[in-house]
């Protein structure tokens, strides 16, 4: 499971501003920081807020499409991602994330989005540990992946994680 | 940073690798609006700063003069275009050489007849399809584990591959086509729809089905019909045309309804044609030989066992006559690809001359030693550029000497110029170019 409160962390570092404390609320670990203008509960709203504050506006969509989409695929992170228990669960997410990015570079619409972001950080705990074989048989979520981790300040302090180049397995099956 | 005049006609895409290098980098690059294609880039003042009278060219404010695409895109760029570690650098440079070399030939070769640029040619654009492929596939297998070509950047790695392939995107590469290249695909997609792209390009347009050879825009280009057309072509730069393209598709696509060999039938429809009676070559007697047929012949078949037998089963030798020519001054050809330019240069200015006119010229020898040498067969019984003024600027740099049709040492001449090979006097072939 992913941890909200590294996330806002790592995003607040990203995008050069104070995340404020994070405090893990119940049962469900979720995330609330209370700050000057109000409680924000929810990693959704706790990134798009900071995104706001650091006046990034343009990570959050330029058109109403691409914002709800962004939206979309935010709600995607906590709930489909952030849930997962266990592996079988994990494929899930994999295999529909890697049909979604057979034909894209970023989440929405050609540049780089708080979706992608998130997507990245959500994605990383499960990243560090998988086998090349697992890297390659998702080789879209990998290629996607690895950009974003070339992002300049999107990785900070987390570990790189190496992919490789060519495919070393055989797939016959595809 | 960077700052200057880029000279180009609209819609270049090879002043785009520039134009989108400096909305990377923030350089500022004006485009010379009052550039005209042909004339401007064809002034002495012009010609002192970029002798080769081509664009894209460019000058700094500092007063550098940069001309080929790829060198004004580096000048215009930044680090992160051009990548900082030697490796990427490297890396960089293969793929705008491979952009040019592997892609753009093809591309130009499969796209221009479609357009009525060039005349088509099967075996040609089977083979520029053949290799289209082959350079999509080792793209789109590269493409398979990385966003951009270079670093997981973009670079003018991504700029240069995207703009040359642009052409080949707006008019061949249908979805069909496209299918089997869905990294290339998704890598290209991404590229036209980032902000400094679209900026210099505007909204693109994937192909929806694939352009095939529109005889009847070659024949316009090509003074096949109408003089005005003609004209306004020498006044925009070829890839200006292609913009006016879309407009002109429902018209295009009315022409396609018609027989496929309207293009024959176009020539004895009948109606009278002002250009006819401005064509020097007019005056002179029509004969048997069918100059157009014989170029079909020769641009569809083989040389040797086809085109050959063709040409003198056919040759009316009362109203045509075929001529040798020698350049005089090989001392001063430097460079193989300038010797190229300058027989270029000759088709262009002599461009009227193709409806009734035949040439193979021929380089021979490497760089710095090089010579040219050439077949010509045209209407007439008298050196053709004598029929009009706007003929005369090259021909005097040759020496021409008539053939006697009929001799033995006179089908050998042909045959090694038409099918570029044989002994040439013991000249070492080079390469060749087809007025025709
Ligand atoms: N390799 C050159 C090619 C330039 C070139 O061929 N330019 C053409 C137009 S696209 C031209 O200016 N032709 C005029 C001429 O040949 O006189 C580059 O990339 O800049």
């Amino acid at each position: 499971m992913a941890e909200a409160g590294q996330s806002i962390a790592a995003l607040a570092a990203y995008l050069g501003v104070k995340a404020g404390k994070v405090t893990l609320d119940g049962r469900d670990k979720i995330p609330v920081v209370k700050g000057k203008t109000g409680t924000r509960r929810g990693l959704v709203s706790i990134a798009k807020h900071l995104v706001r504050a650091a006046e990034k506006n343009s990570l959050l969509g330029k058109t109403i499409e691409d914002q709800s989409a962004v939206d979309q695929w935010l709600e995607y992170r906590v709930s489909q991602l952030d849930s997962c228990q266990g592996d079988k669960e994990l494929t899930v997410v994999l295999k529909e994330l890697n049909t979604y990015l057979a034909d894209k570079v970023y989440i929405v619409n050609h540049i780089m989005s708080l979706a992608d972001i998130l997507l990245y950080y959500g994605l990383h705990t499960h990243f560090v540990g998988m086998p090349y074989y697992d890297k390659e048989n998702y080789m879209h979520v990998s290629r996607w992946f690895d950009n974003i981790q070339h992002e300049e300040g999107v990785r900070q302090t987390l570990p790189y994680v190496h992919f490789l180049r060519t495919q070393i397995y055989d797939r016959m099956s595809h | 940073m960077a700052s200057g005049t880029l000279y180009t006609y609209p819609g270049n895409f090879r002043a785009y690798k520039a134009l989108i290098a400096a909305e990377y980098s923030g350089a500022k690059v004006t485009v010379d609006t009052s550039f005209v294609f042909g004339e401007t880039n064809k002034s002495d003042d012009f010609l002192a700063k970029f002798p080769l009278g081509k664009v894209p060219a460019f000058e700094s404010s500092s007063g550098d003069c940069i001309f080929e695409s790829n060198a004004i895109a580096h000048y215009v760029g930044n680090a992160k275009l051009l990548g900082s570690a030697q490796e990427d650098q490297a890396r960089i440079q293969q793929w705008i050489n491979f952009a040019d070399n592997e892609i753009l030939p093809a591309s130009c070769t499969w796209v221009f007849p479609c357009l009525g640029i060039t005349q088509y040619n099967k075996q040609e654009t089977e083979k520029a399809k053949e290799q289209m492929k082959l350079a999509l596939g080792v793209l789109n297998h590269y493409l398979q584990t990385r966003t951009f070509l270079v670093g997981e950047r973009i670079s003018q790695a991504d700029i240069a591959v995207a703009c040359n392939l642009l052409l080949a995107y707006q008019y061949v590469l249908d979805s069909n086509f496209r299918q089997a290249y869905t990294n290339v695909n998704r890598w290209f997609v991404t590229l036209i729809n980032q902000p400094q792209f679209k900026k210099v390009i505007g909204d693109f347009k994937l192909c929806e089905k694939m352009a095939e050879f529109d005889a009847k825009k070659y024949a316009e280009l090509h003074g096949g019909s109408g003089g005005k057309k003609e004209k306004e072509k020498k006044d925009k730069g070829p890839a200006q045309q292609q913009k006016q393209e879309p407009k002109q598709e429902k018209q295009k696509k009315e022409k396609k309804e018609k027989p496929k060999d309207d293009e024959e039938e176009e020539d004895d429809d009948g109606i009278p044609r002002e250009k006819e009676s401005k064509d020097p070559f007019a005056l002179l007697p029509k004969g048997t030989f069918d100059m157009d047929a014989f170029k079909r012949e020769y641009s569809n078949k083989d040389t040797l066992t086809e085109a050959l037998p063709y040409l003198w089963e056919k040759f009316d030798k009362e109203n045509y006559s075929i001529w040798f020519c020698e350049y005089k001054y090989p001392q001063e050809l430097k460079l193989v690809f300038m010797t190229c330019n300058l027989v270029s240069g000759m088709f262009q200015r002599v461009d009227k001359m193709r409806k009734c006119a035949f040439g193979s010229m021929c380089i021979f020898g490497e760089d710095n030693n090089n010579t040219i040498s050439g077949v010509w067969i045209w209407r007439g019984k008298d050196l053709a550029f004598l029929l009009n003024t706007d003929w005369q600027v090259d021909y005097e740099s040759y020496t021409w000497k008539k053939l006697d049709p009929d001799a033995e040492e006179t089908k050998t001449v042909v045959k090694e110029y038409l099918a570029w090979e044989g002994n040439f006097g013991g000249k070492k072939f080079n390469q060749g170019k087809i007025f025709k």
